[in-house]
């Protein structure tokens, strides 16, 4: 504690000791000050004083011949007005003696006259400034004033948050008025800040106790009337992200609604620190391919998923690689996942739903995040403007550009232009000017890049002899919401979302897809709650899309066995405009204290199909004990063609919406409040599917032409899920995932086959433990059925190309073997004052299992060899937040 | 604010701090010398078996290698860091070497006793060469990466710890023995090594120790 204030100023060079005038060529420097004590009356009668010496640094750099220039008193008046003292009567309370001696142990560095050190004379002044006079504290019915002469402030050590609650205690063994040794307690409030009053002047021993904090212990001098004044950092035992304070949950209107919470989400191993990636473990997501970046779920393409923030449709969720999502962990609340059976709420999907909700900015000061680790860094900052108002801001770049330009062998096959590299950014102003209103205003954007060139494609056993790869995918979004909740009985959400999607694909010259795309969505809801049993929702989620498309692929119209990639068509549409439009109702009855339903139907316009969709739905949840809910749900689920499906050159523009009805029901399971059982059977069957097609249409102009792709499929999923929960408790948090399934489809004229992604077994197992010293050690270890592979059973000499063309087996006939891959993660914090840092290290596919991800063959399809997924990977990482 | 007696305040401050911590993440320790964070290098001696199905009569290579190791002991019987290691080994036909980083954890489960078993995982990088390179065929497998896995044992010794003088943490003489197993895309590796390594030890804060009143001070 610093109990006075010394300003120390060297005014001025008077003198040289030289008889003969030299040009000084450096100034002397203070190297060792000493403050000087504020003599104890002084403090007692509330004076302060301004002393000005002059004196000598000789050329070692000591002091001489200190003399009094000038000092000057004032006395200052107590909090009641009155003075301790008549300045007009001070003459000197030891100042001058406290300055002398304070000046007597200083040291300089010498002035030097062209090089050499000589003697200097200069003047220095210290202010004696007062500490802050100790605050009266009137009791009633005591007799004795109350005076606080100690206090403080407690905050956590590298948050800075404040610590209410502590226990503080100061105590001595003995006093110079007593010998009984004395104790006096305290407790912080609300504010982290603790009183003691009437404390005898004298060292006391402080001792600050909270569970979960380590004790702090440090003495403290209280001086003569004087207010000491502290601020004590206190170290937690645990700085884990878990334990955060989780807002109120969503009411479920779904099946099965999975909420992650980033901080948990992220620390998942293999999740590279990625609360997004954290979702591909839950039930019900088939594992896409290394890199592949898609979320397969419940036997349904990865497109048939919605990829929403905050209801807002994005072109794509992860970087290329699918390490990263496009939002870092910062900017979310919550990552929603429900895998089938939503509500009327999410509409143009047919599969599942993720949903990224923003995070309610709330931080008390400037907080802020930097992060460097093997693929990226990343800078964040949250700032408080004023009452109302928060501003976070985000931006992330990788460097895998960086190491694959240091390793990539200049006369390999493989030529870089543009090493991958992805960059994102993100805006996020929360508003609330009441508390019936909040608003948030969204910018976020990403951008992905690489180009190689392919010197020897003829390496690659393909029929190109030239070309490369190049991507550019990227888009910008703005999301504004407003919330307004008048009352408990009525609340607005407004959501309105803008922006561009740019997506620039090349491939070996037989491939190009350019996308300009517009995109325009409005969301609102409205929900009235006209009974405590019976609310209704209402709204609207429309989109409007204004898109140019460039593409150029390999002639579809061709012998699929034996396809001249060379042969292409292309097509260029500008201005292509699409309006998707949906309404719903929905209503939430609590029928009992055991039963609610939520009926809800949903209509969807899908303006270049030509098609309206009515969808209903309905949700029950009965509670069958304490802790044991039944959950289930049917309902009908339409999803419009994708833009090039409709294309009048590459696909076919009489093609409609394909739609699934999915039933599923369940039981919850919650022994504990940190532990949650779950298990959904589900079934999904598919309708009008868009497959490939060998028929003819006619077009616009009369002219028969193939069809391509025509609603000519159907599908079947089925299959439990299971989901053990352990929430963060006694240190410990973890889940089991476990998904049986079967997906097929029936192409029309062709048998039964098995669908992509159709994974058998899906087993998930991941934990972590947070030790003391705050390390934390995660583990994930996954087992997972191979996906259905189309053998190649022969080759077939093409005498035209000269070369062997592939003879296909059965449709997905063969499975890749089993998957199976342990990935640890070891975190560890550092914590002080005003910050932490953290560091971890990740070692993905820890025992190096080669999995397999398919097959490559070769010239004449006789041989094949195996295609490995990822080796063992490491990855480290750090942090630093303040 | 209230007033305490003094007895009650010593025996809640002064008779070892003890208020009754069940949370495992403040309990303070008593102090002792395998205490905080640590730094050791070593030195080590062994024999490393590789097999590989191109090779297949590799003899054994013997040879020598180092360590550098460092992380905390978080609990008084449980340690967390990492490690790097290297070795060196040849035979009549072939030289080889392997350059690793693991992550590690260290069991001690004898109180008073520092005698600790190690686990480690992380990846690792290998060169065989013929000793002879005129020898050396087109197709010989010459290098490779993959998962090391390494478990053993180690005993901390600690010359100059006054456990009179409350304090925590100090140099140490570790003398250890381990086996190591190397699966790699082209090599797949087993070997054994003794070695000793010099650490010390930073021990504990204060605020996270066990202390007498004059001693928290």
């Amino acid at each position: 504690m610093s109990f006075l204030r010394i300003a120390p100023t060297a005014l001025l060079l008077l003198w040289s000791g030289l008889s003969v005038a030299q040009e000084i060529t450096k100034l002397p420097a203070l190297i060792e000050d000493v403050q000087p004590e504020f003599p104890e009356a002084a403090l007692r009668d509330r004076v302060a004083a301004r002393v000005k010496f002059e004196f000598t640094i000789t050329a070692t750099g000591t002091v001489e011949g200190i003399s009094l220039v000038e000092s000057s008193t004032r006395a200052e008046a107590q909090p009641d007005g009155r003075f301790l003292t008549d300045s007009s009567t001070v003459s000197d309370y030891g100042f001058v003696a406290a300055g002398q001696s304070a000046l007597e142990r200083f040291r300089f560095e010498p002035a030097e006259a062209d090089g050499e050190p000589i003697p200097v004379r200069i003047t220095y002044s210290f202010n004696f400034d007062l500490p802050p006079p100790p605050i009266p504290v009137e009791i009633e019915g005591e007799e004795v004033p109350r005076v606080v002469n100690f206090q403080g402030l407690l905050r956590e050590r590298g948050t800075r948050r404040r610590i209410p609650g502590a226990v503080v205690t100061v105590f001595r063994e003995s006093t110079e008025t007593s010998t009984q040794a004395v104790g006096f307690e305290a407790i912080s409030d609300e504010e982290g800040q603790f009183r003691f009053t009437n404390l005898e002047v004298g060292p006391w021993r402080v001792l600050v106790e909270k569970e979960g904090y380590f004790p702090y212990r440090t003495t403290e001098q209280i001086l003569i009337n004087q207010l000491t004044e502290v601020t004590y950092f206190v170290e937690a035992g645990s700085y884990n992200p878990y334990d955060v304070t989780v807002t109120a949950e969503r009411p479920f209107k779904e099946v099965q609604r999975r909420v992650l919470r980033p901080e948990r989400a992220a620390r998942i191993p293999g999740s590279f620190g990625d609360p997004i990636s954290a979702v591909q473990n839950l039930p019900g997501v088939a594992r896409a391919p290394a890199g592949a970046g898609a979320l397969p779920v419940r036997g349904s393409a990865p497109g048939d998923t919605g990829i929403l923030f905050e209801g807002i449709e994005t072109p794509f969720i992860f970087h290329f690689g699918a390490l990263r999502s496009v939002v870092p962990g910062e900017f979310i609340e919550s990552v929603e996942f429900i895998p089938g059976n939503f509500s009327t709420y999410y509409g143009r999907f047919s599969s599942g739903i993720l949903d990224v909700q923003l995070k309610d900015l709330d931080a008390e000061t400037v907080t802020g995040k930097t992060s460097i680790g093997l693929l990226e860094g990343q800078l964040f900052t949250e700032i408080p403007i004023g009452k109302n108002l928060s501003i976070a801001a985000g931006v992330r770049r990788s460097w895998i550009d960086l190491v694959i330009e240091a390793v990539a062998p200049d006369d390999g096959s493989i030529d870089i232009i543009a090493a991958p590299v992805y960059t994102d950014y993100q805006v996020l102003a929360n508003y609330r000017p009441g508390r019936a209103h909040d608003l948030r205003l969204f910018f976020f954007g990403s951008r992905d890049r690489f180009e190689f060139i392919n010197r020897d494609a003829q390496e690659a056993n393909i029929q190109l002899t030239s070309g490369g790869v190049d991507s550019a995918v990227g888009f910008n979004r703005v999301l504004l919401q407003y919330d307004y909740r008048p009352n408990q009985r009525f609340t607005n959400e407004l959501q309105i979302g803008f922006g561009l999607d740019e997506i620039a694909i090349a491939a070996f010259d037989v491939f190009e897809f350019n996308l300009d795309n517009y995109q325009w969505q409005l969301r609102d809801r409205m929900r009235f709650k006209l009974s405590d049993r019976f609310s209704l929702d209402v709204g609207t989620d429309s989109l409007i899309r204004l898109s140019d498309i460039d593409l150029l692929i390999p002639n579809p119209d061709q012998d699929p066995l034996n396809p001249d990639l060379n042969d292409t068509v292309s097509t260029s549409i500008d201005g292509q405009a699409d309006l998707l439009a949906g309404f719903y109702a929905e209503a939430t009855i609590d029928v009992s204290k055991k039963l609610s339903l939520v009926p809800g139907v949903r209509l969807d316009v899908f303006e270049r199909a030509g098609e309206v969709a009515l969808d209903p739905r309905i949700i029950a949840r009965y509670r069958l004990f304490d802790k044991w809910t039944l959950v289930g749900g049917v309902g009908s689920f339409s999803q419009p063609p994708a833009p090039q499906n409709l294309n009048e050159t590459v696909g076919n523009p009489e093609v409609s919406a394909f739609r699934a009805f999915q039933a599923s029901t369940g039981v919850e399971w919650d022994p504990f409040p940190y532990l949650g059982i779950d298990v959904t059977f589900f079934y999904k069957q598919l309708f009008d599917l868009i497959g490939t097609s060998d028929d003819f249409r006619v077009d616009d102009e009369g002219n028969t032409v193939p069809a391509l792709v025509e609603n000519n499929e159907t599908g079947r999923v089925f299959g439990l899920e299971l989901y053990v929960d352990h929430k963060f408790n006694k240190n410990f948090q973890g889940f089991l995932s476990y998904t049986l399934s079967r997906s097929t489809r029936d192409p029309e004229g062709e048998p039964t086959q098995l669908f992509d992604f159709d994974q058998t077994h899906i087993f998930v197992m991941a934990g972590s433990y947070v030790f003391p010293q705050n390390w934390e050690l995660g583990i994930r270890w996954r087992v997972i059925s191979g996906s259905p592979d189309t053998p190649i059973v022969a080759g077939s000499f093409n005498g035209n190309q000269g070369e062997y063309s592939p003879i296909f087996g059965d449709a997905n006939s063969e499975r890749l073997p089993f998957f199976h891959q342990l990935d640890i993660r070891l975190d560890k914090r550092w914590i002080y004052k005003s910050f932490t840092l953290g560091a971890f290290l990740e070692v993905l596919n820890a025992y190096n299992n080669p999995n397999v991800e398919g097959f490559t063959y070769n010239f004449d399809f006789s041989e094949r060899d195996r295609v490995q997924s990822l080796p063992i990977i490491p990855n480290l990482g750090f942090e630093a937040r303040f | 604010m209230r007033i305490l007696v003094f007895n009650l305040l010593l025996l809640a401050v002064g008779s070892g701090l003890a208020q009754a911590q069940t949370d495992p993440t403040t309990e303070l320790r008593v102090p002792a010398p395998k205490q905080g964070y640590f730094v050791e290098l070593g030195l080590r001696s062994g024999v490393l078996a590789v097999s590989n199905d191109e090779l297949p009569d590799l003899d054994p290579f013997p040879g020598f290698g180092g360590a550098f190791r460092f992380g905390e002991m978080t609990l008084p019987w449980l340690g967390f860091g990492g490690v790097g290691h290297v070795f060196f080994g040849s035979n009549d036909e072939f030289t080889t070497g392997f350059g690793a980083f693991s992550m590690e954890a260290q069991v001690a489960p004898f109180k008073n006793l520092d005698l600790a078993g190690r686990v480690a995982i992380g990846p690792f990088f290998q060169v065989v060469t013929r000793e002879d390179e005129s020898l050396a065929l087109d197709d010989d497998p010459d290098q490779g990466f993959g998962a090391i896995l390494t478990t053993g044992v180690s005993w901390d010794l600690f010359p100059f710890y006054d456990r009179q003088a409350y304090g925590s943490g100090g140099f140490a003489v570790s003398l250890y023995a381990d086996g190591q197993f190397l699966l790699g895309s082209d090599f797949t590796s087993a070997g054994a090594f003794i070695g000793v390594e010099l650490g010390y030890f930073f021990g504990l804060p204060k605020n996270k120790l066990k202390l007498p009143l004059e001693e928290a001070y």
